[in-house]
């Protein structure tokens, strides 16, 4: 089936996308010509670069040891230096440049999920590894789907208990992580019982689920699309899980119980990450302007529909694209028609509210603060005047400003790259080292 | 492209006629559900024309003046799920098949009943919304063992009259027992000292209007016990299947009736040997094929 890499596109897509429209990388570029606080401008900038890295291990990944360092530096940029545990990281990652498909991938997942939990609520550093994690780990999801998929109840469990609790809700962050986890080991796992209607459904709420946690990451609004609300794709994302792993569970001998346990598993996942988004971002949610509503809600109309063409191109139905604007396939020939749904929905809502008589309240609301925009809270921060011409004196003392602050931010950028532990620059000088000695003496 | 506007056109006209029939019967069912119990315990209820002059006025008030932006979302996500779930098919029986089969999944109409009681009163405890999520969730799983391959509760009632006797019913009756005891729709007394706490809808005839349009999510949630107790009573064509939709409304409101006076619903064991019961038979009946 050709599958396999436009699948690695669509990683790379979403990361593309992360890059394009993070906040903090939209600081950074923004500071290249104005002056923003040190500490965000040189996050931006790790953010950026780790996100970089991160697109050239997936692209790179046939040669599992270059990937195998990649990955290490990614984390390293995304997690501010604290995601990364060289002690026991850097042998999980040379089993997995030893073993790319088969059991090393269990190393390259327990790292990522060690970075993606320390990485706090700190969302484009947990998407990355996420994103890692699921393009690089796939070889091993394809050879050995159930080791993948026990394999990482297990791993994200181990993870949660030897992290550190600030909360309970970082608990259940781990939910966003493994849902995607058992949605590529459903998926390996219809492949190779043969059943295209299983691979296209679970490929399908993998696609979604990413989508929307990458949109949720760029715009933090948007994390009322992950709501397990029915007629909002996170419920879809968890309907479509469930009907892919009981279509399993249904027409295949053996995994009965196993597809049973994991279809209640993804919905359950899906709950506990609406507790997330409930805990979090509840207030942010509902405040603002009702234009961005709209937009919430356009979003949730087109998401499932787009997602599904995609997922039907992606395994040769493409064909059939136009049946996604009326209804959405689960796994097993079961259907839902939401996009229906909402029309109906939408055409009711519209005749039973109040008309918009001008609420005054509503539509002269100042931005919120809860509009964590980036670029709207760095106005409070800003502390260079507008460029007016009133001499190229200021000016240059404006550039020598910024040339200071930007010498200055690079022996900071140096300074937080594992420069700063000399434990980790050993262990990655020896990682390096196995490696090329690993492909010398291939 | 005229045809296709022309059955667009017959669609809706079918809907519409649909809600109409839902709307003159939702007066019976809020005094079937709310009045009756009250007159065989022996207390003085009002007569069923005070039922529907109250809702010509609540009807009134609404189309008037409109509802604000949340209650006009509740009120819109009832009447769709009570069309989805009645299983109608008064004129054009291929609507029933979309509404019936493609929208009328347990789990979702389910969920969306449960996101509006949350939306309600968002301080009812989540430990009894989670158990409810979770008996959802297990329910669908158990009738797609039951019956792989088939969409929505329609599809549960063809299969049933193709292959009677299967464990489908068996494994529906079940489900749908487990769920009327764990039903976590918020009653009339907790909505009420809710609204009263938050003070949110101001008005006294906003707390009205709250109070019919949950109501209305009890109805639904009633229905779709009733749906699950008798699935051969689903879809129905004609005239038939407004006294099958009556018959399943009386058979589940019965269900979370007894459910309630039995107060079985602190037992969690029952539930979870009921679920253990059906997920056997599903079981049994998916290994005997």
């Amino acid at each position: 089936m050709p599958f396999h890499d436009p699948f690695m596109a669509c990683l790379l897509v979403v990361l593309v996308a992360l890059l394009c429209g993070e906040g903090e990388v939209r600081v950074f570029v923004s500071g290249l010509w104005r002056s923003v606080p040190l500490v965000r401008w040189r996050r931006g900038g790790c953010h950026m670069a780790g996100m970089v890295v991160a697109m050239l291990a997936l692209t790179l990944s046939p040669h599992a040891g270059a990937v195998s360092c990649l990955v290490a530096i990614a984390l390293i940029l995304m997690g501010g230096g604290a995601a990364f545990q060289p002690v026991w990281g850097i042998p999980a990652l040379i089993g997995y440049g030893l073993l790319p498909d088969g059991l090393g991938g269990l190393g390259l997942m327990a790292v990522c999920f060690w970075a993606a939990g320390r990485a706090g609520s700190d969302g484009a550093a947990r998407l990355v590894a996420l994103l890692l994690m699921l393009g690089l780990g796939r070889g091993m999801a394809a050879l050995h789907p159930l080791w993948w998929v026990s394999g990482g109840a297990v791993l994200a469990g181990l993870c949660m208990m030897a992290g550190p609790w600030p909360d309970r809700l970082s608990l259940y962050r781990y939910c966003r992580l493994v849902r995607p986890v058992f949605l590529l080991g459903v998926i390996e796992v219809s492949r190779q019982q043969g059943m295209l209607l299983g691979v296209e459904g679970a490929l399908f709420a993998l696609l979604l689920d990413l989508a929307c946690q990458s949109l949720a990451v760029i715009w933090p609004r948007a994390a009322l699309l992950l709501l397990p609300a029915p007629p909002l794709p996170g419920f879809v994302v968890g309907w479509v899980g469930l009907h892919a792993a009981l279509g399993l569970s249904s027409s295949t001998e053996g995994w009965t119980v196993v597809g049973c346990l994991l279809g209640v598993a993804i919905m359950g996942l899906s709950c506990g990450d609406g507790l997330v988004v409930l805990g979090e971002a509840a207030l942010p949610l509902w405040a603002g302007r009702r234009r961005l509503l709209v937009w919430v809600l356009l979003l949730a109309m087109g998401l499932p529909s787009g997602c599904g063409i995609v997922a039907g191109w992606l395994t040769g139905h493409g064909a059939a694209w136009a049946g996604w604007f009326y209804r959405l396939s689960g796994g097993d020939g079961s259907m839902v028609a939401l996009p229906i749904f909402w029309a109906i929905l939408l055409l009711l809502w519209c005749c039973l509210s109040r008309r918009e008589r001008g609420d005054v309240q509503d539509v002269d609301l100042p931005l919120e603060d809860g509009e964590r925009n980036g670029l709207d809270v760095l106005h409070d921060y800003m502390q260079a005047q507008p460029v007016r011409p009133r001499g190229v004196r200021r000016l240059l003392m404006r550039g020598q400003r910024q040339a200071r602050s930007l010498r200055l931010s690079v022996t900071e950028l140096l300074s937080l790259a594992p420069v700063q532990e000399p434990e980790s620059v050993f262990w990655l000088v020896f990682l390096g080292g196995v490696l090329v000695v690993m492909g010398l003496a291939q | 492209m005229a045809a296709f506007l022309l059955s667009v056109v017959r669609v809706l006209l079918e809907l519409g006629l649909q809600l109409g029939v839902i709307l003159l019967l939702l007066p019976v069912m809020f005094w079937l559900k709310e009045d009756v119990p009250a007159l065989l315990v022996g207390r003085a209820v009002s007569p069923l024309r005070e039922r529907y002059a109250r809702f010509g006025t609540f009807w009134r008030l609404t189309l008037r003046h409109g509802l604000p932006a949340d209650d006009g979302l509740m009120l819109a996500l009832a009447l769709l799920v009570l069309l989805c779930l009645a299983g109608l098919s008064l004129v054009m029986p291929e609507t029933s098949s979309v509404m019936g089969a493609w929208l009328a999944d347990p789990l979702l109409m389910g969920g969306i009943l449960l996101v509006g009681a949350f939306w309600a009163v968002p301080g009812l405890s989540r430990g009894a919304h989670g158990r409810c999520c979770l008996v959802l969730c297990l329910t669908e799983c158990f009738i797609v063992l039951a019956a792989p391959g088939v969409t929505g509760l329609q599809g549960v009632q063809r299969l049933l009259l193709a292959s009677p006797g299967s464990s489908l019913a068996g494994t529906s009756l079940c489900c749908a027992v487990a769920l009327a005891l764990t039903t976590s729709l918020p009653d009339r007394q907790a909505l009420a000292d809710d609204m009263v706490m938050r003070g949110y809808p101001a008005g006294r005839s906003a707390r009205d209007q709250r109070q019919v349009i949950v109501g209305m999510y009890h109805v639904g949630w009633a229905l779709l016990l009733g749906d699950l107790l008798l699935p051969v009573l689903f879809g129905l064509e004609g005239l038939g299947g407004i006294v099958g939709l009556v018959v399943r409304f009386v058979g589940g409101s019965l269900l979370v009736a007894s459910g309630r006076l039995t107060g079985m619903n602190r037992h969690g064991r029952f539930v979870a040997l009921l679920l253990g019961l059906a997920g056997l038979m599903a079981l049994a009946g998916r290994f005997a094929v």
